[in-house]
């Protein structure tokens, strides 16, 4: 051992305002998510203003969640441990600064966009292209910091934690990216590259494994951290814990199409995301009880001890929401609880039981070594656990309740499934209302437990000083055999022979003739030459193994290989498929410039959230709403807007169906068409302008990128816009409403008068059509 | 029957080929993680618990 010794100190002053930032932006995402509950149950409360209806709060709800608290909370965890896992101090102060006032200044830009209505129009993927710049510059900051902290490591043994947190850096900025892929036509509006089914893929590939990388990994990592650390003694079983994060990493990234069962999406995707999704048991419990069964022996302090009972309690929600995942990802299940408040119980198990939990039971434990002063009151932070739990409780249960209800009213069919037996969409709703009400108690209870802790801890910080942790290390230099570079990596029997493997598996699956023969016997060859590879030199592919556990950069190569394989089999063949191809029997005709305007204000308005595009192979859902949605009928729809939850019934054939006047009608009070209904008034609609000028650059996109829009110029869209403006308004007038036709209420009746219109083709003939101005 | 569900529609065979692989490196890492040696395991373990220079405040 050298005897070369030095103290280091750690950066604790980032890790503090991390901590101090996600209990802020905690508070802010919770009493948000308390309003817009309310809304649902009191349709005045959205208070007749565009920034606070609940489409435009409950992106901020989620993404305030997401985002911002937890996020900060991720980064307070991440940067704790690391250092200390690293036994080095973080790499930069000033990239560690950046890092925290960048993401800040991100948070406070979505909370100000998201309520003006500037939205991407995807889910948990809402903010404008400059915010996304941003977040990937910071991320790519965040992931410098950390792997160069790495790099400079006096501990040469990578903990699994870290292993966790490398699989987030590298996974979630691929996810951030390829669902972000955007050509602006404004600086506050893009268009999304995908369209149509693949956009919904690629969301849903995204939306899932933002929750699974997001969410999970590095709270996953946290957990091996923090709660050896509270319960003062080692993992359970260290051995597990690699299988499950090899495991889940692998599997989690196939699950995404699980979100568009019994959709247009072809069926070999939604069997691949059903049956990963099965799988996903295994990991995720794997983990649940490692976790679990690390406070054995410390059981005795879960009764005084509220760090370990929100560990036990966070742990116990990560093994509920996981095994309630996969079962909602059954096809028969999922049919009757997608689009339904079911799914918005499991998403808050997840992130107020397990994510929740975690960060309370982590910031119990942080703040005395942080600030040096014990917790103001163990008291209170029991307190805050069992009014957290009762609230947890109660709105998921109500949830449960509420979307077995609706789902099962909704399915409901008689005299031998020809007809619906609620065929109003508002007697469902309406039989929730009880549930919806529960669901604030138990919002409010959750918020008032988290008021708690702040005020727990605000009271233990004040006037306290805050110090750095320190420690005393042996400095000496990694021996050379302990290095893997890129060569030693790649060109070692384990990868050569996987590589070579999964190679002549694809010209197996994919190619024709002889090839595929010839694909067939390489896979055989390969794996029995890996096998007698393996008992020939099994000590070298032990050695190449052990070398992995201390290297991190072939690790994070390997990482990204892993989770890449996945995301590249759903999406590459989906966004590689000739379009016209395969729109099954129907082709959307584009949007008139003034439809896509009223398209865009449905976006704006936060439609999509409550309202779906997509009718399901379902029975129930095809008597309805109409016949099923085909993939051909939103191919030019950038972004999809198949939606995931209706608070009010699918609109995909929603045109034709009711008088323009109703509409004018609906959306000025829309108790006046619709009793019970829990829509907001948009009375801005009638007073604000369309925007006119902003549909040449729009349609310029499009064109770009392969809507078949003819070569307008500004005065043929001008024209277009005019000519149906007056034609609408003229038949409002005709039924006694008056409206100047430039009000958007009349583009958005346009957009609505046109959803389900499309052409019946022979699909092997199927070609753009252009429509003229 | 398997014979067609298989091989009428190819598609179906990405799930199949897909499990497949999954559960080939499912097997390859647990084989990996049995394999590891009594006392690197415990090593491995022992890290988080070897990082405290101070004890944490207590009202006592």
């Amino acid at each position: 051992m050298s005897d070369r010794k030095v103290t280091i100190e750690y950066n604790d002053r980032v890790v503090r305002q991390f901590l101090l930032a996600a209990i802020l932006w905690g508070v802010v995402a919770m009493l948000v998510g308390v309003l817009i509950a309310s809304q649902l149950n009191f349709w005045p409360l959205n208070f007749n203003r565009a920034w606070l209806t609940f489409g435009r709060l409950r992106p901020l709800h989620t993404n305030a969640a997401i985002f911002a608290f937890v996020g900060n909370m991720m980064f307070a965890g991440i940067y704790y441990s690391t250092q200390r896992l690293a036994k080095a101090r973080l790499a930069s102060d000033f990239l560690s600064a950046l890092h925290f006032w960048g993401w800040q200044a991100i948070i406070v830009a979505a909370a100000i966009t998201l309520p003006l209505g500037l939205t991407r129009g995807k889910e948990y993927a809402e903010l404008i292209w400059p915010i996304n710049v941003a977040v990937t510059v910071i991320w790519v900051v965040f992931a410098v910091n950390f792997f160069w902290t790495l790099a400079r490591r006096n501990e040469p043994s990578l903990y699994v934690a870290l292993w966790f947190y490398i699989a987030t850096i590298v996974t979630v900025a691929m996810l951030y990216i390829v669902n972000h892929l955007s050509l602006p036509t404004s600086w506050t509006h893009s268009y999304p590259l995908f369209g149509g089914v693949q956009d919904a893929l690629v969301q849903w590939w995204y939306g899932h494994n933002a929750v699974a990388f997001f969410l999970t990994t590095p709270i996953l990592g946290i957990m091996y951290y923090f709660v050896p650390k509270a319960a003062e003694r080692p993992v359970y079983s260290y051995r597990l814990s690699v299988i499950h994060f090899w495991s889940l990493v692998f599997v989690y990234i196939w699950a995404g199409p699980h979100h568009l069962l019994n959709t247009a999406l072809p069926g070999w995707l939604q069997a691949l995301g059903m049956t990963f999704s099965l799988m996903l048991w295994a990991p995720s419990w794997g983990g649940m009880l490692n976790g679990l069964l690390t406070l054995r022996g410390a059981w005795d302090r879960m009764r005084t001890d509220p760090v370990l009972k929100f560990f036990a309690a966070g742990i116990t929600f990560y093994g509920m929401a996981t095994f309630e995942g996969p079962l909602l990802a059954i096809k028969s299940v999922n049919a009757l609880a997608h689009y339904t408040d079911w799914i918005i119980g499991h998403v808050h198990g997840g992130t107020l039981g397990w994510n929740g939990f975690m960060a309370a039971g982590m910031f119990y434990w942080l703040v005395p070594r942080l600030w040096n002063r014990p917790l103001y009151s163990s008291a209170l932070a029991n307190l805050h656990f069992w009014i957290g739990l009762v609230g947890i409780l109660l709105y998921l249960s109500a949830m449960w309740t509420s979307g077995i209800t609706q789902g099962l009213m909704l399915n409901a069919t008689a005299e031998h499934g020809t007809v619906l037996v609620y065929p109003n969409f508002l007697d469902t709703l309406n039989a929730i209302r009880p549930m919806l009400l529960m669901r604030v108690v138990g919002g409010g209870l959750y918020l008032t437990g988290f008021l708690l802790l702040a005020y727990n801890v605000w009271r233990t910080i004040a006037g306290a000083e805050a110090v750095n942790g320190t420690i005393e290390v042996f400095v000496e230099p990694r021996p050379a055999s302990d290095r893997l570079g890129v060569r030693g990596t790649v060109l070692s029997a384990p990868v050569l022979f996987s590589g070579l493997g999964l190679l002549s598996a694809c010209l197996w699956m994919f190619a024709g003739g002889l090839l595929n023969l010839l694909g067939l016997f390489a896979t055989i060859a390969f794996i029995i030459l890996a096998i007698a590879h393996y008992q020939v030199r099994s000590r070298a592919w032990g050695d190449w193994y052990d070398k992995l556990l201390v290297n991190s950069a072939p690790f994070t190569v390997l990482t990204v290989l892993a989770v890449a394989i996945g995301g590249l089999i759903q999406i590459v063949p989906t966004v590689l498929v000739d379009k016209a191809a395969n729109v099954e029997d129907r082709i959307e005709v584009p949007y008139t410039p003034l439809e896509l305007a009223g398209r865009d204000l449905y976006i704006r308005e936060g439609c999509y959230l409550c309202h779906s595009q997509m009718i399901r192979t379902l029975v129930p859902d095809v008597l309805r709403y109409g016949d099923y949605s085909r993939l051909g009928e939103s191919i030019y729809d950038h972004p999809f807007q198949w939606g995931s939850k209706r608070n009010g019934p699918d609109l995909a054939r929603e045109g034709g169906k009711y008088p323009s006047a109703w509409h004018y009608d609906h959306l000025l009070d829309p108790r006046s068409t619709s009793v019970g209904s829990i829509m907001p008034r948009y009375p801005w609609l009638f007073d604000q302008n369309t925007d006119v000028a902003a549909l040449k650059r729009k349609i310029d996109v499009l064109r770009t990128l392969g809507v078949p829009y003819p070569a307008w110029s500004a005065a043929d869209i001008a024209a277009s816009v005019d000519n149906q403006e007056r034609q609408i308004a003229a038949d409002l007038r005709a039924q006694q409403r008056l409206i100047a036709p430039e009000k958007e209420v009349v583009a958005l009746i346009a957009y609505l008068q046109k959803l389900g219109t499309s052409v019946r083709v022979q699909p092997q003939l199927a070609r753009r059509p252009s429509t003229p101005p | 029957m398997f014979d067609r569900v298989i091989y009428a529609d190819w598609h179906v065979i990405f799930p199949v080929a897909a499990f497949i692989v999954a559960a080939i490196f499912f097997t390859i890492m647990c084989w990996r993680a049995l394999r590891m040696s009594r006392g690197q395991v415990e090593h491995f373990a022992r890290l988080p618990l070897e990082d405290d220079a101070r004890p944490p405040p207590s009202h006592d």
